[in-house]
Parts: structure tokens; C-alpha cells; sequence
């Protein structure tokens, strides 16, 4: 290969995407023109750009957006725990109803944060103790083998205490480490992928 | 050796939107999702071939952003930062995959002589899907370090300066690079043709 040829080849790329100097332009049209061969070479190298260039996704659907926000908002910490305020009664009663009030608040907030968040009632304790804390069907088409799926189930450190399949839709029962912690987020990863029908939660039971 | 970025002024409406997202502003989240989501797809999409785990790496890869949006200094262009993070997530699945990523390397002197010396594939006689297909299976096999080359130079259409710059390494590098990916390109489209016309 001539010094010429391989400076052509070299500047190519960039005499495509338009961002090459003028001098090194002009070397490059003057090639062109002195070697006939030259034109398929530059051709090959727009076919390689247009592929290039293919690679940029569809346009961005809505439902993408709010998948992806949802998500994010998963990350974020929860507005603190707030109720308006009672109307102050009649003076006199005033301080003993704020009292009272900012009592039952206060009970309420303990009950919440030993529970576990948005969850009434008893709940087995949490860890791998082999009880079921949750109950996933997924998505149709969708198995359990599916590289989403196992790496989701990873990240949370899920153990799979038994599956189905019923008409082509696949179940997973599981027990978690650190339900309160794991839970919605392996929820709301394998709903935001498309991974998930529907999920029942099991501590309770 | 890769040569350092000095620190640049960062863009003031990226800074603007990282604070944001920052303090929690969904609003923010969303316009940096819309605006840079096609350069990160088809940054994946030039590195992972498995059309799956392209949209979950690309969703990974804003989560990673969204959650260290304080933690951009400025010391390279942030979509370099974003894309340096893309580029970590698809060696990691790769790696989790079991499938190192192509560090490659080049042809020696001689066979890359022998490549360029041939004549380049004509491909005006195929239809512009088939072009693509055949184009791209070639561009799956090339090595990464020359996949990343051809994107900063054919999609997001850098200079050689500005290409340097972003994989942090000599314009020399950034040309050699390109220079190998076409020839190697070239060879492989020219065997998938030639096994085409014998099929």
C-alpha cells in the first residue's frame, strides 16, 4: 500500500462525517480523482456510517418514560410521614388536643416503621427462613430462565421455594432476605422490564 | 498513555439538571432520560448484541446516572461520563455472561496490507436491509475499543481531535483504529457475500 493510499484510507472516516480540514479535503478529492478504485473504497465507508447510524433506537414511548420514573422513584426516600392537623378546638381545649394529637401520630409512625412500610397486620419475620414472602407470575413469555429475571432474583438474594406454569404463564414463589428492603425493589425492576403480570405478598399469610 | 481532560466550565444546563435530579426533581430525571436516551441505546446496541439485555443495561445505565448525578465534576464532556458508565455496565454483563469483551487486537502490518490491497465489497447491488444486516453481523465481530471508535466518528460524528479526546488517546490511535475496523469490515462482509451467493 502506497503512503498516498494509506493517508486517503486514514482520512476517510472523516471526510464522510464532514468534520475533516480543508487541506485534508482537498488531498482527499484529488486522490479520488487520480484513482478510480478510490470511489469504491469511499463507498464501502458511507455503507459503514448508514449502518452506523441505524443503531439509534425508535422513538421513545411514553410508557418507557414512566417505567423508567417509576423506577427512579423507588430510589427515592419517602416524603416524611405527615397528617394535617387537626383543627384547633375551642380555646381552652387547644393544647390538649394538640397533645393528644401529636400522641396518636406518634403511635402510628412507631407502628409503621416496626411493621414494615404500608403493611397492617402480622407478618412472619423476616430473612430466608424458608416461608413464602411472595408470589410472582410472570409476564407471558417469560420464564424463569430469562436473563432479566435470574439477575433480578440475584440481586435480591431470593431463593425460590417452588414454581409453576399454568397455560404458558410461569409462577415463582420466594423468600426473601431483607423483605422490606428487596421486595419492591425486585417488584418494581422485573414490572418495569415487562417481566411481571401480577404478584401477591405472602408475609402476611 | 491517555493524556488528562482539564477541567471544563460544565454545561450549564446539564449542571442545572444534575442538581436537580439531585434534590429528587422527577422532572429533571425525565428531561435528561429523553434527551440522551438514543445516544446510550445505540452506544449498547453497538456493544451488546443480545437485544434483551440492551434495554435493561441501557435502563441501568441512567439509574447509575440518576443516583450519582452530584458526583459529575466536569473533568470530561458529560455525555463522555455517561457513556464511560454505559461502557462499564456492558463489560460487566459480558463479563457475567461469560463473555469477555473483544479487547482485540490488531492485524500485524503485513495482513493488514494484504486486507486493504484487496478490492472493497460492492454492495449497490443489494438492498439497503440486506447492506445493514450483513453490516452489521460484521461490526458484531469486531473489538470493542474499534466498535466504540466507529461510533463516536459515525454517530455522533467527531472529529479525530474530538474523538481523541473522548476515548482519551492519540488522534494516531483514534485513525489506526478506524483504519483496522474498515479492513477487518471489509473482509468479513466480503466472506458473508460469498457464502450468500453459494447458499
Amino acid at each position: 500500500m502506497s503512503a498516498a493510499q494509506e493517508r486517503f484510507e486514514r482520512l476517510l472516516p472523516f471526510y464522510v462525517n464532514g468534520t475533516i480540514s480543508e487541506q485534508d479535503r482537498a488531498f482527499v478529492d484529488e486522490y479520488l480523482g487520480q484513482v478510480p478504485q478510490a470511489a469504491q473504497s469511499l463507498a464501502f465507508t458511507q455503507s459503514l456510517r448508514a449502518t452506523v447510524k441505524t443503531y439509534a433506537p425508535t422513538k421513545l414511548k411514553d410508557h418507557q418514560v414512566q417505567n423508567m420514573l417509576r423506577r427512579w422513584s423507588t430510589t427515592q426516600p419517602a416524603a416524611p410521614f405527615s397528617a394535617p392537623m387537626a383543627k384547633p378546638p375551642q380555646r381552652g381545649w387547644f393544647s390538649w388536643a394538640r397533645l393528644s394529637g401529636g400522641f396518636a401520630l406518634a403511635i402510628a409512625a412507631l407502628l409503621v416503621v416496626t411493621i414494615a412500610p404500608g403493611e397492617w397486620g402480622m407478618l412472619h419475620p423476616d430473612g430466608l427462613d424458608g416461608k413464602p414472602d411472595l408470589e410472582l407470575r410472570l409476564a407471558n413469555g417469560v420464564s424463569p430462565d430469562h436473563p432479566g429475571v435470574k439477575n433480578a432474583l440475584q440481586k435480591s438474594n431470593a431463593v425460590v421455594l417452588a414454581q409453576s406454569e399454568q397455560d404458558g404463564k410461569h409462577s415463582l414463589t420466594l423468600d426473601l432476605d431483607d423483605r422490606v428492603r428487596t421486595q419492591p425493589t425486585l417488584i418494581d425492576e422485573l414490572a418495569s422490564n415487562g417481566h411481571l403480570d401480577s404478584y401477591t405478598l405472602l408475609a402476611s399469610e | 498513555m491517555p493524556f488528562a481532560s482539564p477541567a471544563r466550565p460544565i454545561d450549564e444546563e446539564i449542571a442545572s439538571l444534575l442538581e436537580r435530579i439531585a434534590q429528587g426533581d422527577p422532572a429533571a430525571v425525565e428531561s435528561v432520560y429523553r434527551q440522551y436516551y438514543g445516544t446510550v441505546s445505540a452506544f449498547v446496541r453497538m456493544q451488546i448484541v443480545d437485544s434483551g439485555a440492551v434495554e435493561e443495561i441501557v435502563d441501568d445505565v441512567f439509574m447509575a446516572l440518576f443516583s450519582s448525578a452530584s458526583q459529575f465534576r466536569g473533568q470530561s464532556a458529560f455525555k463522555t461520563w455517561l457513556l464511560g458508565i454505559a461502557r462499564n455496565l456492558c463489560h460487566n454483563w459480558l463479563r457475567q455472561m461469560s463473555r469477555e469483551p473483544v479487547a482485540g487486537l490488531d492485524v500485524s502490518d503485513a495482513e493488514l496490507a494484504g486486507l486493504m490491497d484487496q478490492a472493497w465489497p460492492a454492495l449497490d447491488h443489494l438492498q439497503r436491509q440486506q447492506v445493514q444486516a450483513i453490516v452489521r453481523l460484521c461490526l458484531d465481530r469486531l473489538p470493542h475499543p474499534q466498535r466504540e471508535a466507529l461510533f463516536w466518528v459515525f454517530f455522533e460524528e467527531l472529529s479525530v481531535e474530538d474523538t481523541a479526546k473522548t476515548l482519551a488517546c492519540a488522534a494516531g490511535t483514534v485513525k489506526s483504529r478506524l483504519f483496522h475496523a474498515k479492513a477487518k469490515m471489509a473482509d468479513c462482509v466480503k466472506r458473508r457475500l460469498a457464502l450468500e451467493s453459494v447458499a
